[in-house]
């Protein structure tokens, strides 16, 4: 099991160096000058020299690539051109609210989807599991946008049980800063609820018929223990391999759902630095989320072999 | 002396495409306390519906249609869950065919063992626990407490049988139920098993029902023997009378199919045909297109149960096969 976390962690370090290249090159690789594109087209010559200067393109590539490392090590990832200030700074700042929504919607998810997908498969054939499914094809086939769209007009506006959108920190009101969160986090944990539901469905149905359920229940055990505990701890196996994807999934969906709830969050921080073209602040989103990615998939195969003994002891 | 478990008239359905079918059907038979009892039959004939009927373990699309099953005078068909799962697992247990299938991959054997018996009494964890471990060394696993830590997969076929038998036997039950336990095992490892189920039966004074394929398996240490076809009983008999006789055709086939060189007897080829399927069954005896003996009329009528004392068997021609 140690080896295999050490070869896990190792093999991770070549796809971040990738990722990090990457999103360094991005600025080489767009088409054209770009520092005349980040200056805008009303600028003059002088202007963009500065620029040039400033974001280090009037240095070769290589010279420019081991500085950005060399500053990626010592936590500096650059400045911001629109906001004036060091892109880590603007991220640290950012990236709790991301966290607390991500957080906050993948409890909802968890819940909901495992939830959901269990008691449909227990009841299975039903109305009960009519209507868990019919609940989940509506939250993976509505858009996430729409949706957000609708709870805020239904639960913000109308009824004006939440706020329409904005953000406290949870050192200042706790409660206030879950009350913010909580359209946001549904309307971000709603498509993946209806994907984990299936799945959860699914893969319970799968070991529902399995012989060592009729063991467990011929042990004379209660019917809720059996599926919880030994149906459920073999189809979360398959599950973990989802929750992967689901991560993924909720990562991109933060970026809409930020504007849309107007959350002072990283998904609008990279939103705005696109629109502005402001590309430092660009290459550290994007190296930040693909990192992400990375480790959650880390996480994903670690927790794959924890859940599975048939993994931990294989050698 | 009055039964351990007594079945009665047990018919049990399931709900196919091609309408209802019954498994078992019309099953009547007795288990004494501490009696070892073999039901035997070609794979179909409907003895592990008769088992899970009996632990109440009959899920859709099956079901109980009729028929009575008392253990110890108490009638389990209709006892609610509640009180059903009280009985499993404490008075009533069972082993299953399949003991890599049957034992649960992510649970270390020894969490597997205790949670029974912590269900059902009243003792900590840790208590629970160290009998497992106990239980494993009784089932005569080497290294019981080491192997409580172990999983499933880390184990032989063997070795899982014996912690499915330790599973079985945690709480002690009146009665232990036996799915063919060895089908799945090597010959030597079969007799181990065998073994292992005779001296624990010995030792706790528990019934045994063993269900198998081989008549071979009951031959010498089963009381008696209840032969099943196409989901009904076509010969009950004390062992020894049926090994010396059979009364049903069947039963004769199948005993001249025993591979075993110990008992001396002409091997011959086993019974020709398959057992038919319970949606088109043959008019008349539904052995009766696979049988040496059949005349025209067992194609008229369903040969009834006939009891002869210890004996029944339900062929018309019982008494000329006798004789012969
Ligand atoms: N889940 C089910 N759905 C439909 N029919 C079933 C089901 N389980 C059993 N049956 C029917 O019951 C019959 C008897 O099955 P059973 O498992 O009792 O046979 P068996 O005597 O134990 O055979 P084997 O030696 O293969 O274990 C089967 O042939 C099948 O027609
Ligand atoms: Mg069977």
């Amino acid at each position: 099991m140690a080896g295999y976390i050490a070869w896990r962690l190792v093999s991770a370090v070549p796809v971040i160096l990738l990722v990090t290249l990457i999103s360094f090159s991005i600025m080489s690789l767009v088409p054209g000058d770009p520092a005349a594109i980040i200056a805008g087209a009303t600028a003059t010559d002088a202007e963009i020299a500065d620029l040039r200067v400033a974001l280090g393109l009037d240095r070769p590539f290589l010279t420019r690539l081991v500085h950005w490392y060399g500053d990626l090590l010592s936590g500096d990832l650059g400045r911001s051109i629109l906001l004036q200030r060091p892109v880590a700074e603007a991220i640290a700042e950012r990236l709790p609210v991301t966290l607390a929504l991500g957080a906050y919607a993948l409890v909802l998810t968890l819940v909901f989807g495992v939830g959901l997908g269990v008691v449909a498969a227990v009841r299975q054939n039903t109305w009960v599991d009519q209507i868990c499914m019919t609940v989940a094809v509506l939250g993976v086939s509505i858009p996430n946008l729409w949706l957000a769209l609708l709870f805020v007009f239904l639960f913000a506006v109308t009824l004006g049980w939440f706020p329409t959108g904005g953000y406290v920190p949870f050192g200042e009101d706790a409660v206030g800063a879950l009350v913010a969160l909580t359209l946001p986090a549904i309307s971000l944990a709603l498509m993946q609820v209806g994907l984990l539901a299936r799945m959860t469905r699914s893969a319970m149905l799968e070991v529902l018929r399995q012989d060592f359920v009729r063991t467990a229940r011929a042990k004379g055990l209660p019917g809720w223990f059996v599926v919880l505990r030994h149906a459920l701890g073999n189809a979360l196996i398959p599950l973990v391999t989802v929750m992967g994807i689901i991560l993924s999934l909720m990562i991109s969906g933060t970026v809409v759902i930020e504007s849309v709830f107007s959350l002072p969050g990283m998904g609008r921080l990279i939103v705005n630095a696109i629109q502005r073209r402001d590309y430092p602040v660009i290459q550290g989103g994007l190296m930040l989320i693909a990192t992400a990615l990375v480790l959650v998939n880390l996480v994903v195969d670690l927790l794959y072999a924890w859940l599975d003994p048939r993994v931990r002891y294989a050698d | 002396m009055s039964a351990l478990l007594a079945v009665r008239d047990l018919t049990v359905t399931f709900e196919t495409t091609a309408g209802a079918v019954a498994a078992v059907d019309a099953l009547s038979f007795d288990i004494g306390p501490g009696e070892f009892l073999g039901i035997v039959g070609e794979s179909g004939s409907g003895k592990s519906v008769t088992a899970l009927a009996a632990m109440g373990l009959v899920v859709a699309p099956g079901r109980i249609a009729q028929g009575s099953i008392r253990l110890g005078g108490e009638e389990l068909v209709g006892l609610p869950e509640r009180s059903m799962r009280r009985i499993r697992g404490r008075r009533m247990a069972m082993v299953f065919q399949e003991p890599m299938a049957s034992l649960n991959p992510v649970m270390r054997i020894g969490d597997q063992i205790a949670e029974a018996i912590r269900w059902h009494e009243d003792v900590s964890a840790r208590a629970a626990a160290a009998r497992a471990v106990d239980l494993l060394g009784t089932v005569g696993i080497p290294a019981p407490a080491e192997r409580a830590r172990a999983y499933p997969q880390q184990m032989s076929g063997g070795m899982r049988q014996r912690a499915m038998i330790a599973m079985a036997i945690a709480c002690s039950p009146a009665l232990l139920i036996a799915d063919e336990p060895t089908t799945a095992l090597d010959v030597t490892v079969q007799a181990q098993i065998m073994d292992l189920l005779r001296s624990l039966r010995e030792r706790f004074g528990m019934a045994l029902l063993l269900i198998t394929h081989d008549l071979g398996l009951v031959a010498e240490q089963a009381d008696r023997v209840l032969v099943m076809y196409a989901g009904r009983m076509v010969e009950e008999a004390p062992t020894a009378s049926l090994f010396a006789r059979p009364l049903h055709p069947y039963s004769a086939g199948l005993l001249d199919s025993i591979p075993d060189i110990e008992i001396r007897r002409p091997v011959l080829p086993a019974i020709e045909g398959v057992v038919p399927s319970l949606s088109a069954l043959p008019p008349g005896c539904r052995f009766g297109p696979r049988c040496r003996f059949a005349e025209p009329a067992c194609t008229t009528a369903d040969p009834p149960l006939r009891r002869f004392g210890v004996r029944a068997t339900a062929c018309r021609r019982d008494l000329d096969l006798a004789r012969a």
